[in-house]
């Protein structure tokens, strides 16, 4: 071949990024061609683009039945350390996995509540509001001073630019979400009961994803981050 | 797969695990996860190694994720590429044995029909790129993309002088590109 007094020299640089992102290099090499994706940006938008071609061949390998340990080991890695802190709600955040509709967190919970000082901080209601993927992410107290709280507990959810977070709540029977507001982002929100359509068991509460200032129509429009239902104590 | 999956906007998912926004990388994961399981095990077919790249990958796709620019190209080409190199990192470093697999891993590819994809890939251009390469150079580039195999591994399993696969892959390469282009 014409092209062979080239084979053991590092290849040319319109086909380094090509043979970087196939991963030809050695080792070495592949460093520096990392690296330097991060500070040059020519070579950078040549490997985006060997990336991009070349992604439509991953889907020829057939999927892998990932083991849900895996996921469980990185959200450890990655979650912030604010779940370290000593809140009894926070303990919340270990029930994982743990239907919101399970009487047994909502007692356990509530006993830890009654190790409180004061009497009228104990919740006379509880919700616990699970993502799609089962994580706590709130929890919804009624206390006895007839102020809805909610809570975060979890990690939360994102918000991307031009969207909010709104709390929603539908009593038994409602043929409609009830809108309760906008939920600021890791903060606990109080409301009075008063402002609620409801307080009772099985009551639905909910947090969606929604444009910036609201859900426009009134009803909930994005996805649904968290949910669960009321369990009287 | 959802119905949704369309929709699902990898590049912002991105962005915000570079805000460091958990929810969107257990998204993320769960988007992917199953797929980049089988390109990691595909490369290192031993599942605790895979697994343990899966691992690794997903890590440094948080840990990295603020050097992603969305100008450049996808976010779903940019964690491709962190898990395949993470698999490829692992697989040079055991220093595996190749020659057995050779044949099968051969007869794989000569007889693999191309997967169903959720038609949000341009599978189908890239498809007739390749089956229009000499089928020698078709061969070595996905022997290099799917299984993860170095120019030596491949010199060795097509029983071809190392020189003549790195042309094989670099003309191969060159006529993908002007092909896609």
């Amino acid at each position: 071949m014409s092209d062979q007094h080239s084979q053991d020299s590092q290849p040319a640089p319109e086909d380094l990024a090509a043979q970087y992102v196939l991963g030809m290099l050695d080792a070495e090499a592949q460093q520096a061609a990392e690296k330097r994706v991060t500070s040059d940006r020519a070579f950078a938008r040549e490997v985006y683009q060997w990336q991009d071609r070349l992604l439509p061949l991953g889907r020829r390998v057939a999927p892998y039945a990932v083991p849900a340990s895996i996921l469980r080991r990185l959200l450890q890695h990655v979650m912030p350390p604010a779940r370290a802190a000593t809140s009894w709600w926070m303990r919340a955040g270990l029930w994982q996995g743990v239907s919101a509709l399970s009487i047994a967190l909502a007692v356990a919970l509530a006993m830890r509540g009654a190790h409180e000082p004061a009497v009228s901080q104990v919740p006379r209601y509880l919700a616990v509001l699970n993502s799609p993927g089962n994580e706590v992410l709130w929890v919804v107290e009624v206390a006895t001073g007839d102020t809805l709280r909610l809570k975060p507990v979890g990690t939360m959810p994102v918000v991307p630019s031009a969207k909010a977070l709104q709390f929603w709540t539908k009593p038994k029977g409602a043929d409609k979400p009830t809108s309760l507001g906008l939920v600021p982002v890791g903060q606990a929100l109080e409301l009075p009961r008063a402002s609620l359509p409801a307080v009772e068991s099985e009551q639905l509460f909910e947090v969606t994803l929604e444009p910036e200032y609201g859900s426009p129509t009134g009803r909930p429009t994005g996805p649904i981050l968290a949910i669960g239902r009321m369990i009287a104590l | 797969m959802p119905a949704n999956e369309d929709d699902f906007d990898y590049e912002s998912a991105l962005l915000a695990c570079a805000r460091g926004e958990v929810f969107a990388f257990e998204s993320l994961y769960r988007r992917e996860s199953r797929w980049l399981g089988g390109v990691a095990y595909r490369i290192l077919r031993d599942r605790a190694l895979a697994e343990e790249a899966l691992h690794d990958a997903f890590l440094q796709i948080w840990q990295k994720a603020h050097t992603f620019d969305r100008n450049l190209g996808s976010a779903r080409g940019w964690i491709y590429t962190v898990v395949r190199h993470r698999a490829l990192g692992m697989a040079r470093g055991l220093g595996r044995e190749t020659a057995a697999g050779d044949m099968a891993a051969l007869s794989d590819i000569r007889g693999e029909p191309v997967q169903p994809n959720d038609g949000r890939d341009d599978a189908a251009d890239i498809d007739k790129c390749l089956e229009d390469l000499p089928p020698e150079r078709r061969e070595s580039i996905l022997l290099a993309f799917l299984d993860g195999y170095s120019h030596e591994e491949i010199a060795r399993a097509l029983k071809t002088p190392l020189g003549t696969v790195k042309s094989w892959i670099r003309r191969g390469l060159a006529s993908l590109k002007e092909c896609l282009s």
